[in-house]
């Protein structure tokens, strides 16, 4: 449902000339499956993410989703994924139904399968009760489900959530990762960045660890523990850092570029 | 991006319908909006009434020495001057006069006529120490004395509270009788009989007492008038005697001319001063506000496109910039009326002229709100989408706001007048063209100008809003983080990473400083070449331009070259060519050159007047026979050729020259090409041949073609210039060219024909020719 070629990004910088976001990545997600991106801040998750819901476009490489390129045609790929992120914001003089009525409409539904929709979402997420409050006056939990209620509005088949937990609370954090999980038993193709192991492990059926625009190592928990002599993913990532850094000297001192470690 | 180019009306509705209510909502914004128009001018209204019926109040004082010597008809009646002698008798309220023979005086006013009393005496010692002498330039010995004395009598004048001292001198009525009787009784006497003591207004220089003295002055002018009519009647003689000629200056204007006049000045100011304010701080609100807040992102991955995007605020940027101006105008034109009649009721048959203009102005105040505002509300969105948070974007209104009010200041200054070049300009057009239309709402003529100005402004709009569209595509503009400048690191960076091929910051750079060099040079310049002998000035004139030349456009290029980049031979396309597209670029020169110059001739009417009548004899001689042909080639067309081809089809053209963008290169090259031409005329040709030559460069890859073309297109202008061609042509050239005496070297149509076809075919080539690509 996703698949990622060769996907490299480059931003031109004023102190290093140029930053290499992302390096080479490509992976696959299918329906029903949560694919976790697990990786420090500044790993490249968010550009990895934005140029698949294609506001950013690569610098080289692609990806197709559901079908659709998202060079070639990126409104196809808009109208396919939900996008939520942890830094998403919403309009504050707006109500938490018309945001989602907003966003529905833009979507192109009519307005008969725009209410069940609403709905339906609104009694999932229990947001009855704030649902005519203005966007400003909710709390940050109420916010997040507004956002995810925004980006399940279309009930789009490829869900893409980046950090979705960052600044919430246990309680609501734990509603989100809850909220992923019942999508993907619908059958959703989902994918989840994080820097949080344990929502990685909680959730994710198979992950790739970034690390500087590059996919160190993917596949699922049990490989991944597997291919390492650790027992916990932690320690693993750990691991599988301290290498790459190491490698990377040693390639600085002698002169010549690493080559990437590929992905499934 | 490939966004497909369809637009989908729906998403731009649903769009745009969020943001208008969004805005609605948006206290400030309404405020803005509504409030402040609806309420300013009504309480700007109310505070001028207020403080001109405070500040009228106050009466000035008028001391008069001598007021016994005063003639009929009566001057002064009790403690003010009689109300016959203003032109309103409400004015003698104004002025308080005080006099010697006044029964009850008070205390102050006791203490006032003593003051005046020791004036005049200072007065009288300042009469003798002037003497004969001019009092505003006396002598040396004198001044020092004349100045003290000055300055004493200013300072009793304002220590006494007097405003205007009036002497009149003892015995005035009787001289004045004697010379009636004189006059009357026809007899001659052996000296003037009109030398005797004058009265005197004295004043401070105090800004309210010279009000007071006007007056005064007015009051004794009406007086003098009755006085001269009661003598010519006594003698007998016709009242027109002092005033054989008594011009009469008849003013034929009619009411609604009138105000009209005032509402074409005043409506088109506060016209783009509110098309801009409302449409600048919705569209920071709609642009910068939406990253700032973090929805940016949120409306990105909505399927509606950027251009869908765009133009929903855009649209809702122009509503409120339309409403504003309409909102103001409607407010403005409530006060003024309400303030007309309430002055017109307490002052009944002085016309302010402020009443509205009549339905046909107000039609065309709302016609022109358009233009305007779209203009304003595209400039102001893409300005509002470059910045990275509100506080930048309202940073962005000063510099938008000086630029506006220069050229709102311009179209009000009395030269510049509605004609087709100022019709095409943008705000300048709309402006004048309103101003005449409020005047005349019907003329023939300025309507004429109407498709002009609207077709102009909507494509100055469109501009601003292909570069907004094309902000909302760039990254680097819409997730600009708020990273921190370091001047160290970015002149590190400069010297480090040397690209191959300028950046557009460093294109701009050079274009800057020829054009600053060329405004910096002009006037010393000018200052040299006229101090020079006459003879030597023409070819003085013609070094110096080679040298400015070499100067401002071949040097900043080859200078910023090695220091900031690091390939020379693509950023100038030092590419070698054939000898048949040099001869391709030498053949469509040979074409376009009568093609062009044919089309500047018919276009004159167009542009105002370049140069003074001087400067254009000067460049005549300048470019005239009398200089060595090899000089003149040397001059006018190889150096330019080489200087103007390496900035604008090298340096320029490289720096904007994109992977499938080579057209936005040659227009920005070609326009900044024209821009350094300085005078209208040049900078419309030299922006068309701009474009051929950016054509020929990027198609070619190579700039060798456009100095070919370039110095053969200047060559041939100037041989044309220097060729004395016989008033009788042979038959063969008859056809071709004609030599008018007047309208000078012309080409017929046979020859302009060949011409057209021969540069079509060459074009036609050129736009097919395989392009080598962009430098980058």
């Amino acid at each position: 449902m996703i698949e990622v070629h060769d996907l490299s990004k480059r931003f031109p910088d004023l102190q290093q000339g140029e930053i290499v976001a992302l390096d080479g990545v490509r992976f696959t997600v299918d329906p029903g499956e949560v694919f976790g991106l697990l990786g420090p801040n500044g790993a490249g998750k968010t550009t990895c993410l934005r140029i698949l819901s294609t506001i950013l476009t690569p610098t080289s490489g692609t990806a197709r989703i559901d079908g659709r390129d998202i060079v070639d045609d990126p409104d196809g790929v808009r109208a396919r994924i939900g996008f939520l992120s942890g830094s998403t914001g919403l309009y504050d003089r707006m109500t938490a139904r018309e945001t989602v009525e907003y966003f529905g409409r833009l979507y192109g539904l009519d307005e008969d399968r725009l209410s069940a929709s609403i709905d339906r979402i609104f009694t999932t997420l229990s947001m009855n009760e704030f649902a005519d409050t203005l966007n400003s006056r909710l709390s940050t939990g109420m916010r997040q489900k507004v956002s995810i209620a925004r980006a399940l509005v279309h009930d789009p088949p490829v869900l893409i959530f980046d950090e979705p937990t960052t600044g919430l609370d246990v309680l609501v954090a734990r509603a989100v990762l809850d909220t992923v999980a019942t999508l993907r038993d619908e059958g959703k193709c989902i994918i989840y960045s994080t820097h949080i192991m344990r929502e990685a492990e909680r959730l994710c059926d198979r992950l790739a660890i970034i690390h500087r625009g590059r996919i160190l190592a993917a596949g699922s928990q049990r490989d991944l523990l597997e291919a390492s002599e650790q027992s916990d993913l932690e320690e693993h990532f750990f691991d599988l850092v301290s290498q790459f850094e190491t490698h990377e000297k040693q390639h600085a001192s002698t002169k010549s570029g690493p080559d990437s470690e590929a992905g499934p | 991006m490939t966004d497909r180019p369809r637009l989908d009306f729906r998403k731009i509705r649903i769009v745009f319908q969020r943001e208008l209510r969004d805005q609605l909502r948006d206290r400030r914004t309404l405020f803005m909006v509504m409030a402040l128009p609806v309420l300013l001018y009504p309480a700007l209204g109310i505070g001028m009434l207020q403080m001109a019926v405070v500040f009228s109040e106050k009466p000035r004082t008028v001391v008069m020495l001598g007021s016994a010597s005063l003639p009929s008809p009566q001057l002064v009646d009790g403690t003010a001057f009689a109300p016959r002698w203003f032109s309103d008798p409400d004015d003698a309220q104004r002025l308080t006069v005080e006099t010697t023979d006044q029964p009850h005086t008070s205390p102050e006013s006791a203490r006032r006529l003593s003051d005046a009393k020791a004036i005049h005496k200072l007065f009288d010692q300042r009469s003798q120490l002037i003497g004969t002498d001019d009092p505003d330039s006396p002598p040396p010995e004198k001044a020092q004395e004349l100045q003290r004395l000055n300055e004493l009598i200013n300072e009793r004048l304002r220590d006494a509270g007097i405003d205007v001292l009036v002497v009149i001198p003892d015995g005035f009525a009787d001289s004045l009788q004697e010379i009636n009787r004189l006059i009357a009784s026809r007899s001659r006497t052996a000296e003037d009989p009109s030398e005797y003591p004058r009265p005197v207004i004295l004043v401070s220089g105090d800004e309210k007492s010279l009000i007071a003295s006007r007056r005064v002055e007015r009051v004794f002018n009406s007086w003098e008038k009755e006085l001269l009519r009661l003598r010519l009647e006594a003698a007998g003689l016709p009242r027109s005697l002092p005033s054989p000629v008594d011009a009469a200056v008849v003013k034929i204007v009619g009411s609604t001319q009138e105000s009209a006049l005032v509402w074409g000045k005043l409506y088109p100011v506060i016209l783009v001063l509110m098309t801009v304010t409302g449409a600048f701080y919705p569209a920071v609100d709609l642009a910068a506000g939406e990253k700032e807040r973090g929805t940016m992102e949120t409306l990105l991955i909505s399927p509606a496109k950027r251009i869908e995007l765009v133009l929903a605020k855009f649209l809702t940027v122009m509503v409120f910039s339309t409403a504003t101006a309409v909102l103001n105008l409607i407010s403005l034109g409530l006060t003024a009326t309400y303030m007309v009649q309430l002055v017109g009721s307490v002052n009944s048959g002085t016309d302010v002229g402020l009443s509205p203009p009549p339905t046909s102005g107000v039609f065309w105040l709302l016609i022109m709100i358009l233009p305007l505002a779209a203009f304003f509300s595209a400039i102001s969105l893409a300005l509002a989408t470059f910045a990275r948070s509100t506080r930048e974007g309202q940073y962005y209104l000063s510099p938008l706001m000086i630029v506006v009010m220069l050229l709102v200041a311009l179209a009000a200054s009395p030269g510049v007048e509605l004609q087709p070049f100022h019709s095409v300009l943008p705000v300048l057009g709309p402006i004048l063209l309103l101003r005449e239309l409020l005047v005349n709402p019907t003329a023939a003529e300025t309507l004429a100008y109407l498709p002009a100005v609207l077709g102009a402004s909507f494509v100055y709009a469109g501009l601003a809003l292909w570069w907004a569209v094309s902000q909302f595509h760039s990254e680097s503009v819409l997730f600009r983080e708020a990273e921190r400048f370091d001047l160290r690191l970015w002149v590190k960076r400069l010297w480090t990473h040397k690209p191959p091929v300028p950046s557009p910051g460093g294109a701009i750079t050079c274009l800057a400083i020829a054009m600053f060099g060329q405004v910096l040079l002009m006037q010393p310049l000018a200052g040299w070449l006229s101090s020079l002998p006459e003879p030597d000035r023409a070819k003085a004139a013609i070094w110096a331009l080679v040298a400015q030349q070499i100067l401002l456009f071949l040097l900043p290029a080859w200078m910023l070259t090695p220091a900031l980049l690091s390939n020379i031979s693509r950023t100038f396309r030092l590419r070698r060519v054939t000898p048949s597209t040099i001869a391709l670029a030498v053949g469509l020169a040979v074409a376009l050159h009568p093609l062009v110059q044919e089309l500047m001739r018919h276009l004159q009417w167009f542009f105002p007047q370049g140069l003074p009548e001087g400067s254009q004899d000067f460049l005549k001689t300048m470019l005239g026979p009398t200089q060595p042909a090899w000089l003149l080639l040397f001059a006018v067309a190889l150096t330019p050729a080489i200087c103007e081809e390496f900035l604008f089809r090298g340096f320029v053209l490289s720096a904007f020259d994109r992977p499938g963008q080579s057209h936005v290169a040659v227009l920005f090259s070609a326009v900044a090409f024209g821009a350094v031409h300085m005078i209208p005329h040049q900078v419309f040709y030299a922006t068309l041949l701009g474009l051929v030559l950016g054509l020929l460069v990027i198609r070619t890859g190579s700039i060798w073609p456009g100095l070919a073309f370039h110095a053969v297109f200047n060559g041939i202008a100037v041989l044309r210039e220097r060729w004395d061609v016989p008033t009788t042509l042979p038959a063969w050239g008859d056809w071709l060219i004609s030599n008018n005496a007047e309208t000078g070297l012309s080409y017929d149509w046979p020859l302009l024909l060949i011409a057209a076809l021969a540069a079509t075919v060459l074009l036609v080539t050129l736009w097919r020719w395989p392009s080598p690509g962009s430098v980058r």
